[in-house]
Parts: C-alpha cells; sequence; structure tokens
C-alpha cells in the first residue's frame, strides 16, 4: 500500500502533466533569469549524465549549470550509499507500474528466472557498454529508455496524444520488452531493471559499498530469527535474496530496499536498519 | 567456485554484447536501415531485444516457455519488420 503511494509521488514528481519537481526547478530558475524550458521527465534525465560524466565532464558541468535537474542520478546514488536504493525500490514509477502490474499475471505465465540467472553481472556488464557506446558507435541512452516510454503513455493518457505519435520502431519494442517481456510476465517484474537499467546500477553500485559501513541503512539478516521457509526469497521482485546453507544471502548490487522481504518475514529476521550486513 | 566464476564472466559478457550490439547499430546506420527504410531510428533496439538477450533466456528457460520465448523473438521480429518496411 505505502509503496503505491510512493509511486503515485514519483509520478507527481518527475511527469508530465504534473511533474512537481521539474516545475519547482524551472520556476526557481526562471526567477533568476535564467532560461529553462519546463518539460516532462527528461528534464530530470538519469540516463545521458552517467554518459556525460565518464566520457565528457565538460559537458556534463555546461549542461547542469543549465538544468541542475541532471544531477538527480548522481545525487539518487550518493543518497543510495546512506539509505539503499530507496528511489528504485519506492518513487520510480518505470520500475513500479510493471511490478505492481505483474501480481496480477498468473504464476504459469512469467518466466521465472529466478534462481537460475545471477542478474548483477549483467547488469553490470550492460552498465560498462552503456558507459562506452559513445565511442563505439552512438548512444543508448535515449534508444532504450524505459523511463521515456512511461511518459509516452502517461501523456497519451492525460490526453497529449502527440507522445505517441514518436512510437517508431525503436519504442515500441523497447516498451514491448520493459513492459511486457521484462516487465508484467517476467517473474517480480524488475528484469528491465535487473538488466538494462544504467541508472539502477549505478545506484546500487554505491549502496554496495555503503553497505559495508555500519551506520547505513540497509536490508539486514538475524540468522537466529529466520525458520528456512523462503518467503522472503519469493517475495523479492529483483531476485536479491538467495538461500545460501542455512542460511540466506543479499545481493546488493541488485537490492533496491523495496521492503518486500522484511513484509514477507513472519518472524521479522530481515529489517531494514542500520548496522552490520547480518547477524 | 570456478563455476561461478565462470557464469559471472558470461554475464558481464553478455551485458556488454547487449549493449555494445546496440551502439553498433545505432551508428553509421543500421543494416536494416541501409537495407530496408529510412523510417529505422539505427537504435539498434531490435538487434538488442532479439538476440542476446532472448538467447540468454532460451538457454535457461525449460518446457513450455522455450516456445514462449521464441513466440516473442517471432512477434519482435515481425513487429520490427512491419515498421520498418
Amino acid at each position: 500500500m505505502y509503496r503505491v503511494l510512493a509511486l503515485l509521488l514519483g509520478i507527481l514528481l518527475f511527469y508530465a502533466p504534473f511533474a512537481l519537481l521539474v516545475k519547482a526547478t524551472a520556476q526557481l530558475l526562471e526567477s533568476q533569469g535564467l532560461i529553462y524550458v519546463v518539460g516532462d521527465v527528461h528534464r530530470a534525465c538519469l540516463r545521458m549524465p552517467i554518459n556525460w560524466a565518464f566520457l565528457d565532464p565538460g559537458k556534463l558541468i555546461a549542461r547542469v549549470l543549465m538544468n541542475p535537474l541532471y544531477l538527480t542520478v548522481f545525487i539518487l546514488a550518493v543518497l543510495s550509499f546512506f539509505l539503499a536504493p530507496l528511489f528504485c525500490g519506492w518513487l520510480c514509477p518505470a520500475g513500479n507500474i510493471p511490478e505492481h502490474l505483474n501480481r496480477f499475471v498468473p504464476r504459469r505465465l512469467k518466466l521465472n528466472l529466478r534462481g537460475k540467472l545471477d542478474p548483477a553481472p549483467i547488469r553490470y556488464g550492460f552498465l560498462v557498454g552503456f558507459i562506452l557506446s559513445p565511442k563505439l558507435g552512438g548512444s543508448i541512452a535515449c534508444s532504450f529508455c524505459n523511463y521515456s516510454q512511461l511518459q509516452r503513455v502517461l501523456s497519451a493518457v492525460f490526453g497529449d496524444f502527440h507522445a505517441l505519435a514518436y512510437w517508431s520502431s525503436t519504442a515500441i519494442i523497447t516498451f514491448a520488452l520493459w513492459f511486457f517481456v521484462l516487465g508484467v510476465f517476467i517473474d517480480g517484474g524488475r528484469g528491465w531493471c535487473n538488466f538494462a537499467c544504467p541508472a539502477g546500477a549505478l545506484q546500487n553500485l554505491f549502496h554496495r559499498v555503503g553497505s559495508k559501513l555500519p551506520f547505513t541503512l540497509k536490508i539486514r539478516f538475524f540468522r537466529d530469527r529466520c525458520n528456512d521457509c523462503g518467503r522472503c526469497v519469493d517475495a523479492c521482485p529483483t531476485w536479491a535474496i538467495r538461500e545460501a546453507r542455512n542460511s540466506i544471502s543479499v545481493n546488493r548490487f541488485v537490492c533496491n530496499a523495496c521492503k518486500d522481504c522484511v513484509v514477507a518475514c513472519p518472524n521479522g529476521a530481515l529489517a531494514y536498519s542500520r548496522g552490520g550486513e547480518a547477524e | 567456485m570456478l563455476r561461478e566464476l565462470r557464469q559471472r564472466i558470461w554475464g558481464y559478457l553478455a551485458g556488454m554484447g547487449i549493449a555494445f550490439t546496440g551502439a553498433l547499430a545505432s551508428g553509421a546506420g543500421s543494416v536494416p536501415q541501409r537495407l530496408c527504410s529510412s523510417a529505422c531510428f539505427s537504435c539498434g533496439a531490435c538487434t538488442l531485444a532479439a538476440l542476446p538477450l532472448l538467447a540468454l533466456f532460451f538457454r535457461k528457460a525449460e518446457g513450455r516457455m522455450r516456445y514462449a520465448i521464441l513466440a516473442i523473438s517471432a512477434l519482435l521480429v515481425v513487429v520490427a519488420y512491419t515498421t520498418l518496411v
């Protein structure tokens, strides 16, 4: 219930016609006399700034001076260091909508790769490829952006059908993959996040480092309370929890701190709190 | 240990392969753009979608799911083809 409310908040903050975060930033900049275009979710792009940061930092600085929202992905990464990737698990509409709809799809219709495939290597291989892609021919920042796909849909829902006019083969296939194949019809509903989201990968990289420190918040495991029922493993939408010899392990490279495992555990063996990773 | 390491290396390569295939296809003009139509945005989404990921899934899937993946691949090819031509 709280996650659905957070999802709605995410839509209000980032997506047109609401885009409250974008509009608030625009008003702030306009009051200082800077030129700024009020837009949609693209104003807070979470993908291109990653490319710029690694390949052309000067460009990133220049763009950020015009539009500070390009820093969003880096702010989220730093927050993930201390709080875990709460944005991914709670606020991001592009990840949350397929996940929530996925719950209504019968299990037999879902592709189940849980426990068969470790998503982390693919995810980070993709991140490296994503960063280097402009050097190899062309950036894939916009081509495979599920974040903007949702904007097209929401724009159409709220009466702006122009967004759908840009649905090319790229958009149709990206939408089909993000929403259907790796969304509602894959176990957990987070296939796209697991494999092809560079913003999520960056946040989890910071989370992985931060989780080693005792003062950061993270999903923690209490061995003495666990009865090996395995409910947390099934509940995790990102396949981050694995059973391992009378214990479980939380893969920090994919855990998005949605806390579904905490809710699923009948004995309180998992908690989102400060301290060591496991006790 | 060795098996896990091998799986991990294959995972990294698969992830990079997905991104690089898309990047190469979106470079100086993809094969479908050269052959078929200027409607192609040369993004490489079709290549990215249909080949490495589905191949990986096909390898991991079992039973009826394999047929489902084949059907999805065919659907993607049809969508890409009909959009391009």
